[in-house]
């Protein structure tokens, strides 16, 4: 009995912990407004993208990669729903923004697996690079969302794509051999190379889905906008990145990786984001503050597990 | 007598945790000796080495070096009282040249001003490298450009470089070819003849009663029995070591070679950067031993059949029930029932900090699959638990890492995730490297049953010759990447012709 009570996994429920907290904090110096029923679809609402975006980086990072070119692919997909909406029809919105999105995914995933370049450089390039094609394509023209196309900024269009999203990447990244190999390549490429299981192919197809899903969150993202911007979508990538961290999803990917901390993370995020726009302040004092917290937050998770580690460390050595 | 001991410990308790890793060791090491210490994985020799070594410091106990009171606290501090060690694991930076490595924690004697004469330093280095018969190690290059085997033999030299009293040796001759134990085992006994003393330990027993002095047997933290070389007995030794009888069965008995005649792999004029024309076939139910020397080629010969080496020419075809097949990469030999171990389990085997379970469940994953890629949870448990059960790992839980187990049972759960499956042969390379005897023995009779009884093809690829000599029907010969020499067990494997057709 006593073994099972110390091999609580620190890593999963530190975050959770911290999340009570900012929420605790905000309910209570809010007076309870952040629990106002509007105020909490406001921030589900706001959520939806970076939770989409979220679940599909989180197949790189299982690899032990990152893909952080989610926030330009969110602009072009989302401009390229735009334009396919206007000028093909409304439902030519969602392959198009799909299409774009799993193309620049497909793109990533070659580049990495094929020619070994690191995830994060070529991400990064990617990352300038779409956006520089979205500042020329939208130069000369301009694209306003119409009528049907914005009853898509609908609170409960989004959650149910966005839960049937969730269950479907869920299942894919939990119960299929390919989301086991996603995470088995994080805990050991070579290990892994061993098997026979082709790793490029398995990189590929990760890469795609997570450009696949960057597209989708691309068209809500441009709905609620009411247009197509140049500067749609940019930073996700680095908030993203940012919720898995506050969720103690490990950088080097494997077996840690699991969605149900990515939303634990999300919500973390736009609870603090939203509890200090509630208290008033400028943005930029808000800016900091949220800075400060978010690297406290960090330092306790990473103390936390630490601590947890070194006794896992000290345990393992004596068994051994 | 008394002044003849250089170091005795008294009462040496060391504890992680709640286990107590060595329990009132009590050891006393003469001048001019080489003391072997044995005992199973996690008997607590690397543990007492390491304190000896001030890597670790004892939870008690007291050790005298030259009769005085030796409490190191770092190996730098040990160093500096003339105890030097190789450790198990790699002791060296390989983003570092060979001949900082060399001198690592002992530059001051070059340095001047603060800056670090480089040049002085490279002669010192290559002067030792030289003067230990090791001149052909690079020594500009990084260490992590060495191979495995070069590398032990720098932590070697850098170790005698210091000129010890005391020398330990963890787990070195594992990884050296044949040649260079011979070197090893030369430096060893010129080392001892001036007074020094040497602690080492070694899986290897025949080589431990070849080469010590006296032998120490560990078991359970604690050491149980000093025996001195006339005294030798190398049955007694593993029953106190283990602490049971060991069944006496621990290779093959049969003297004859047997298979089913039918084809499973057949290797044609197989040429790679490292092998020229390698031909052989492999017949269901037979082992089939490839020896050498490390570097003749015969780990080569296992990465090359399982698509991991880039092949010049020549083929490789399966015979399964689905057909002949001809093998291009990887994936035609695990997906024709065929299998490879690599000699290299921690960094091409094993995902170690991973579960157990995952461990055992990621080469079947593919084929467990059902309709919509959907893998059951409980099947895959169950699969996991069944191989514990049937290959007998010993762990609290499958849901444990990897890495909390010791080094046999590593090598079960490499081993069983591969047996697992609809199996026609597996190349093991190197399969019970590391392992405690106890697993050794295991392995050994697991892998009789796979080919006897389940008619299984195996191609077990060793350095050990034993071994080979042990377990194979047929034992293919190589050298300088070449075949040299096949020979079957009907003839009686003579250990002259074989290592002669090797050198």
């Amino acid at each position: 009995m006593k073994k099972s009570k110390k091999n609580i996994d620190i890593g999963a429920v530190m975050p959770l912990i911290i999340f009570f907290v900012i929420t605790l904090a905000a309910v209570i110096l809010t007076g309870g407004q952040v629990f106002a029923v509007n105020n909490i679809l406001n921030i589900i609402n706001q959520a939806v993208p970076y939770l989409l975006a979220g679940v599909g980086m989180i197949f790189a990072v299982a690899m032990g990669g990152t893909d952080i070119t989610c926030g330009s692919i969110i602009g072009l997909a989302g401009t390229a729903g735009a334009y396919a909406a206007l000028n093909i029809g409304f439902w030519a919105m969602f392959p198009a923004a799909i299409l774009v999105g799993a193309a620049v995914g497909l793109l990533n995933g070659i580049v990495i697996s094929k020619f070994k370049v690191p995830s994060f450089m070529c991400t990064l390039a990617m990352l300038l690079a779409i956006r520089a094609v979205l500042n020329w394509w939208l130069q000369s023209q301009v694209f306003i969302c119409n009528e049907q196309m914005l009853k898509l900024d609908n609170l409960g269009i989004k959650l149910l794509i966005a839960l049937v999203v969730l269950i479907i990447f869920g299942y894919i990244f939990r119960f299929t051999p390919f989301g086991e190999y996603t995470r088995a390549i994080g805990e050991n490429e070579l290990a892994m190379e061993f098997t026979g299981t082709s790793v490029s192919l398995v990189k590929i197809v990760a890469y795609t889905l997570s450009g696949l899903l960057a597209g989708i969150a691309g068209i809500f993202v441009v709905v609620r906008l009411g247009g197509a911007s140049n500067t749609m979508g940019a930073g996700v990538e680095m908030k993203v990145m940012l919720c898995m961290f506050l969720a103690s999803i490990p950088v080097q990917g494997g077996s840690g990786t699991r969605i149900y901390k990515l939303i634990i993370g999300v919500m973390t995020y736009f609870m603090l984001d939203n509890g200090l726009t509630l208290l008033g302040g400028t943005s930029n004092v808000n800016q900091l503050i949220r800075g400060v917290i978010l690297i406290l937050a960090l330092i306790i998770t990473r103390v936390a597990i630490e601590k947890n580690e070194m006794r896992n460390i000290k345990r393992a050595a004596a068994e051994n | 007598m008394a002044d003849k001991v250089i170091l005795q410990i008294d009462k040496l308790n060391k504890w992680y945790g709640v286990t107590h890793a060595n329990a009132d060791v009590d050891f006393q090491l003469k001048r001019g000796e080489i003391r072997g210490l044995i005992g199973e994985n996690g008997s607590g020799k690397s543990t007492l080495t390491s304190q000896i070594c001030g890597i670790q410091i004892p939870t008690s106990g007291r050790m005298f070096l030259n009769g005085k009171e030796y409490a190191p606290k770092s190996p730098i501090d040990a160093n500096n009282c003339k105890v030097a060690m190789v450790v198990q694991e790699l002791g060296v930076l390989g983003t570092l040249p060979v001949s900082v490595n060399m001198f690592m924690g002992h530059t001051k004697q070059f340095t001047k001003y603060g800056i670090l004469n480089v040049r002085t330093m490279e002669k010192a280095a290559s002067d030792i490298l030289e003067k230990y018969g090791f001149e052909n190690i690079p020594l500009k290059v990084l260490t992590q450009d060495l191979s495995i085997e070069q590398r032990k033999l720098v932590e070697l030299v850098k170790a005698l470089s210091i000129e010890p009293d005391i020398l330990v040796l963890d787990e070195i001759t594992q990884a050296l070819s044949h040649d260079n134990r011979q070197k090893l085992y030369k430096i060893m006994s010129d080392f001892v003849k001036n007074g020094h003393s040497i602690i080492m330990i070694s899986h290897d027993l025949e080589e431990t009663l070849e080469l010590c002095d006296s032998i120490t047997v560990l078991r359970d933290g604690s050491a149980v029995m000093t025996v001195e070389k006339k005294e030798f007995n190398l049955d007694e030794l593993k029953r106190v070591m283990i602490g049971r009888e060991v069944s006496a069965h621990y290779y093959r008995e049969d003297k004859k070679a047997s298979n089913s005649g039918e084809l499973v792999l057949s290797v044609k004029e197989l040429t790679t950067d490292k092998l020229q024309s390698i031909s052989f076939d492999l017949f269901r139910g037979e082992i089939l031993g490839v020896c050498g020397l490390s570097d003749g080629g015969i780990h080569d010969l296992g990465r090359a059949i399982y698509g991991k080496e880039h092949i010049r020419s020549g083929e490789i075809l399966i015979y399964s029930k689905d057909g002949v097949k001809a093998v291009k990469r990887t994936k035609d030999i695990t997906g024709n029932h065929g299998a490879y171990l690599s000699k290299d389990r921690d960094s091409e085997g094993l995902m170690l900090q991973a579960k157990i379970s995952t461990n055992i469940q990621i080469p079947s994953l593919s084929k467990m699959a059902s309709s919509c890629w959907f893998v059951s949870p409980r099947k895959l448990k169950k699969l996991a638990d069944d191989a514990k059960k049937r290959f007998e790992i010993k762990c609290v839980s499958v849901d444990a890492p990897v890495n909390s187990m010791s080094g046999g049972n590593k090598q079960k759960v490499n081993l069983s995730r591969w047996l697992i499956q609809d199996l026609d042969f597996i190349i093991l390379d190197c399969p019970t490297r590391g392992v405690d005897i106890g697993v050794k023995a295991y392995i050994y009779n697991l892998l009789e049953k796979e080919a006897k009884e389940r008619k299984r093809a195996i191609l077990l690829i060793s350095d050990e010759l034993p071994e080979v000599m042990g377990m194979s029907d047929r034992v293919l010969i190589m050298k300088d990447g070449k075949v040299s020499g096949m020979l079957s067990r009907d003839e009686g494997f003579a250990e002259e012709k074989i290592v002669e057709a090797m050198i």
